[in-house]
């Protein structure tokens, strides 16, 4: 195993992932590293891939006039960000930006895609772990908005 | 397992339905509609209570409603709420002024088994105006630090402007004996602390099972998704407490309206282990 895929491996979001996926997953793989203020990733810029967080941390912001620029996710090691490139128009919703000096796989969402194509399981694999993450994320939103309606008393 | 909620010995019933006078010796603007006051008896007394206990507050003419105390158990000479305007009475008890009175009855409820629960590592997690009923049973355990083991304290809100107790919240953070875990759902650049809901810090933090109890109070919608993440964390539904609302009006449990099941919630809680209501709390209608 390279030291590539033990890193991956190492990784929440791949950490029972079976070897000959790890070594599929590890040719779409390269290590990144960003200062503070970086941005990882622009709103409306083509979204090609996601990046898996080994250190350090982001916040996924936008901008909201009057407001202002508002942050409103935080991530930090262990955790993965962007689910653009899975679904047309492969553009990034928000703004990424590293809030210290992180480090992050960035994965290759066209060379993923590509790998899905001959390997369905791997498809499967990766497709199942993104579901987590993005129903997770959306239980989330639920309770902020449920929070929101409670805290006004209203229905 | 863990003990059950404390049940102090209620006011006796004559006492406990005649409002006894405070005056308002401070008031404070926490954010916006949501006001603390400092309250002392007229008769010089102390008022001595439990964390996690409420009171019936009543303003005079617009009527009375359950408040939980929010101060410190610790220094019983100042009674201290923590009120958000969201009806008739709250509104005109929030718009009353220093030096003005109200009508206080209680102590009412049960308790955070706090003396109980010496020796453990102690989680409280909360969101928004959640804190004001758990800030007691964060006084007593610091009042009595060496009785307890880890100790730390997540609270989300919307923003960094809706969090309550600022200072307070500044001041425990810098303590070395307790964690303080923020997270809110929105935040300006300067906020340089975690952004999304509160319960995504119970899996970030560390939590040790086996010694670790968790006090929690929030909407009851938030509270299930707290014990969800907890018992992920190792804690059983038996090392949860959380505290319930619910239409406190005698504070007796004579009239019926705070029923939950076969409980009253000004009788037998607020405050209960999560194992005693988790049956009820699933339930649409009861």
């Amino acid at each position: 195993m390279s030291q590539e895929q033990r890193t991956l491996h190492g990784h929440p979001f791949f950490h029972d992932l079976e070897p000959r996926h790890l070594a599929l997953v590890a040719g779409c793989a390269h290590e990144v590293s960003f200062s503070a203020g970086d941005y990882l990733a622009r709103e409306g810029h083509p979204a090609d891939h996601f990046f898996l967080l080994l250190s350090g941390g982001v916040r996924m912001e936008t901008s909201a006039p009057p407001l202002g620029v508002l942050g409103i996710l935080s991530a930090g090691a262990g955790e993965v960000l962007g689910f653009n490139w899975i679904y047309p128009p492969y553009k990034w919703s928000f703004d990424y930006r590293a809030t210290v000096d992180t480090r992050a796989f960035q994965m290759d969402g066209r060379c993923l895609r590509g790998e899905f194509a001959q390997d369905h399981e791997l498809g499967y694999q990766l497709m199942t772990r993104f579901s987590a993450v993005l129903g997770r994320n959306l239980d989330a939103t639920h309770l902020q908005i449920l929070e929101l309606i409670h805290e006004h008393g209203t229905r | 397992m863990s003990t059950a909620p404390v049940k102090p010995q209620a006011p006796p019933p004559g006492e406990a339905m005649e409002p006894r006078p405070l005056v308002i010796t401070k008031k404070r603007r926490e954010i916006e509609g949501i006001h603390t006051f400092w309250l002392e008896p007229r008769d010089g007394g102390e008022f001595h209570f439990d964390p996690g206990q409420f009171n019936m507050l009543y303003v005079f003419g617009a009527g009375e409603v359950p408040i939980s105390i929010s101060g410190d158990p610790g220094k019983p000479g100042r009674l201290v709420h923590t009120v958000r305007a969201v009806g008739k009475a709250t509104q005109r008890l929030c718009a009353l002024k220093t030096g003005e009175s109200l009508g206080v009855r209680g102590p009412f409820g049960s308790a955070w088994p706090m003396a109980q629960l010496e020796g453990k590592n102690i989680v409280f997690v909360t969101s928004g105006l959640g804190l004001a009923p758990l800030r007691p049973a964060v006084y007593w355990l610091l009042n009595h630090r060496q009785r307890y083991g880890k100790a730390t304290l997540i609270y989300g809100a919307r923003n960094p402007r809706r969090l309550l107790y600022v200072d307070e919240l500044r001041k425990w953070r810098g303590r070395f004996d307790l964690r303080v875990e923020l997270a809110v759902g929105s935040a300006d650049p300067t906020w340089d602390g975690n952004i999304g809901v509160v319960t995504s810090l119970v899996s970030k933090t560390f939590v040790e099972p086996g010694n670790t109890v968790a006090l929690i109070c929030s909407s009851e919608r938030m509270m299930r998704a707290m014990v969800e993440q907890l018992n992920q964390a190792g804690l059983n539904d038996g090392d949860i407490y959380l505290s319930l609302e619910r239409s406190m009006k005698c504070g007796l449990g004579l009239c019926g309206h705070c029923q939950l099941g076969p409980t009253f919630i000004c009788k037998d809680g607020p405050v209960y282990r999560y194992d005693q209501v988790k049956g009820l709390l699933a339930q649409r209608e009861l």
